[in-house]
């Protein structure tokens, strides 16, 4: 297993929408980081009680070393960014890059992203939103009830669930219904 | 290493790309090569095409303009097929007052984006926008005023489009699905009311001031739609002030055409007569503001239209006004008060494209909340929004049924 995961803006979004963020990134045997494009944009979640947009604030966890902030540095990676720049959005393609050349792990939901990697045979470990989740659980035994009330955050922080069809949508319902 | 893609890039597209990306953020080549270290040549040459621009320049370019790179790379990106036409027609305004000129091409940028991103929509998801284009009415040939002109092109644009003398209850969906132009609602500064472009590439493209209520919304999509049926070619921004432009014959024309397309002399005098039947009495303001919302636009633009009509005295819309009638005041008893109605930003049918190429995985989820313009989780609202819930009652269960709005009716 990669020694850290490279998260994109979505991934992001859904664990600090968790309300768990540092729990997670304590009790997972990996470092988070995320790209420098990333740290750069405007991301917000939902507040859950006066329905406005809340920006994130992400200078906390960089600052106290939970999560680190990667940028593109090598001509292979530079190269890789903008080849990939011409299909995705710089957070993606920077991701995407950083995670190929320095053989670390990267954490995305997004459908065009993976089929991109695939279609281009790219050797990156991927993970999702739920797979962590998952992870998380059974490494710091995490109680059924815990992990319903993070799920339920990210629903309405983040607005994210898995979609019908999808092969998390069967365990995530199961957990929130129990 | 991966193949260099900066050396497939037709550097000539990229040297313009980058050249309106400067020009974009306003400036020179020589502000550009100081900032960045390198020298004014080197920015020449590479926005010529004459020179390849390097990995690390291209970073630098980037940052140096606040765009994205891949932005800079997308094919559509910066073609100003827009942009001539609107500086050409700002040149030629003549206004009293002279406005912002960085506000005003920012409006036409965003219109240009706008029709671009409906554009590449289409094609991700191969449903290009049928189009019923009338043919061009040459305001230049007519011999007749441009406000009879305008009547008589309303009239025969509505026989066209089978609405008769009835009011349109959506203008919009009838320009959109009807004729296919590309209308969005998006914010502009209050001094704009409307633009308009046209190439044979993106089609006609309306941009509507959403600041302003619906009634006048309305008013100034009619008003662009004049633009597009006689003067397609040049493209036009309607700026609310008393200059010349307002006395142009192509801005008669557009103005005396939303008059006649919204409230059609035959259908409001047909309308009016069945009040003035059953009352036996005078035209009074609450018949004024009912008339108004029935035909979808403001009580001054029925006001004016029953003065052009003779149907009430000249100057009776100076007289309310100087007495301060307030139009609200008046809709609030009569229950037409309809502040929350508003105009929606996107054509229901981007909406629905994107929700189909974002489903086939032809767009990330950044690339979405760009084409709304919003961040990922609003995005992630707006796509819940269409899927539309239904609930089934089974004995005392309750089910959610996910209605996708993009899916076919019948099954295969």
């Amino acid at each position: 297993m990669a020694s850290i995961i490279v998260q994109d803006a979505c991934v992001l979004i859904n664990l600090l929408a968790s309300g768990r963020f540092e729990d997670i990134a304590g009790g997972c045997d990996f470092r988070f980081a995320i790209s420098s494009v990333v740290a750069e944009e405007a991301l917000f979640l939902r507040n859950t009680e006066s329905g406005e947009r809340e920006k994130i604030d992400l200078r906390q966890i960089i600052e106290r070393g939970i999560m680190e902030i990667v940028t593109v540095e090598s001509e292979t990676e530079k190269l890789r960014y903008i080849e990939i720049a011409l299909e995705l959005d710089d957070g993606e393609a920077e991701s995407i890059a950083i995670a190929e050349v320095r053989n670390l792990a990267l954490a995305t939901d997004d459908k065009k992203a993976r089929n991109i990697i695939e279609r281009r045979g790219l050797k990156i470990e991927l993970w999702s939103t739920c797979k962590l989740l998952r992870h998380w659980q059974n490494k710091c035994s995490i109680s059924d009830n815990a992990l319903r009330s993070v799920l339920t955050n990210i629903s309405l922080r983040a607005k994210y669930h898995p979609k019908f069809g999808q092969p998390d949508f069967e365990w995530w319902t199961k957990l929130c219904t129990k | 290493m991966p193949e260099n893609v900066l050396e497939k890039i037709d550097a000539k597209i990229l040297g313009e790309r980058l050249k309106s990306a400067r020009r974009a953020f306003g400036l020179t080549q020589e502000a550009v090569a100081d900032r960045l270290g390198f020298i004014r040549t080197t920015v020449v040459a590479i926005e010529k095409g004459e020179r390849r621009v390097t990995t690390d320049e291209l970073l630098a370019f980037a940052k140096c303009y606040g765009r994205n790179v891949s932005e800079l790379m997308k094919q559509s990106a910066f073609t100003e097929a827009l942009t001539p036409q609107f500086r050409a027609a700002l040149s030629n305004s003549h206004l009293e007052t002279p406005f912002p000129e960085d506000q005003l091409f920012q409006v036409c940028h965003e219109l240009e984006a706008r029709a671009e991103d409906y554009l590449e929509l289409e094609r991700l998801c191969k449903a290009p926008l049928p189009q019923d284009y009338p043919k061009q009415y040459p305001l230049e040939d007519s011999r007749i005023s441009p406000e009879q002109f305008a009547e008589d092109v309303a009239q025969e644009e509505r026989n066209r489009l089978g609405l008769g003398d009835a009011p349109i209850s959506d203008l919009r969906a009838v320009l959109e699905e009807a004729i296919g132009l590309r209308v969005f609602f998006y914010e502009m500064p209050s001094f704009v009311a409307g633009i308009f472009g046209y190439n044979d590439r993106l089609g006609g493209c309306v941009g509507v001031n959403i600041k302003q209520p619906w009634y006048r919304g309305n008013w100034s999509l009619a008003h662009e739609c004049g633009h597009f049926l006689t003067t397609r070619f040049y493209a036009d921004v309607d700026i609310m002030q008393n200059g010349r432009w307002g006395k142009h014959r192509a801005e008669r024309f557009a103005d005396s055409f939303a008059a006649n397309f919204l409230m059609p002399r035959s259908g409001v005098n047909r309308r009016l007569s069945e009040v003035e039947m059953s009352r036996k009495e005078r035209i009074t303001i609450a018949d004024l503001v009912t008339l108004a919302d029935y035909f979808g636009v403001s009580v001054q633009a029925m006001c004016l239209r029953l003065e052009s009509l003779k149907r009430i005295q000249t100057g009776s819309w100076d007289h309310l006004k100087a007495g301060e009638f307030k139009p609200d005041k008046a809709r609030r008893p009569l229950g037409l008060l309809r502040s929350a109605r508003r105009h929606s930003e996107w054509p229901a049918r981007y909406l629905l494209l994107t929700k189909a190429a974002f489903e086939m995985g032809e767009l990330s989820e950044n690339q979405l909340a760009r084409k709304f313009r919003t961040d990922i989780v609003s995005a992630r609202e707006i796509m819940e929004e269409l899927d539309s819930l239904v609930v089934l009652e089974e004995g005392e269960e309750f089910s959610i049924i996910p209605v996708n709005l993009a899916s076919p009716v019948s099954v295969e």
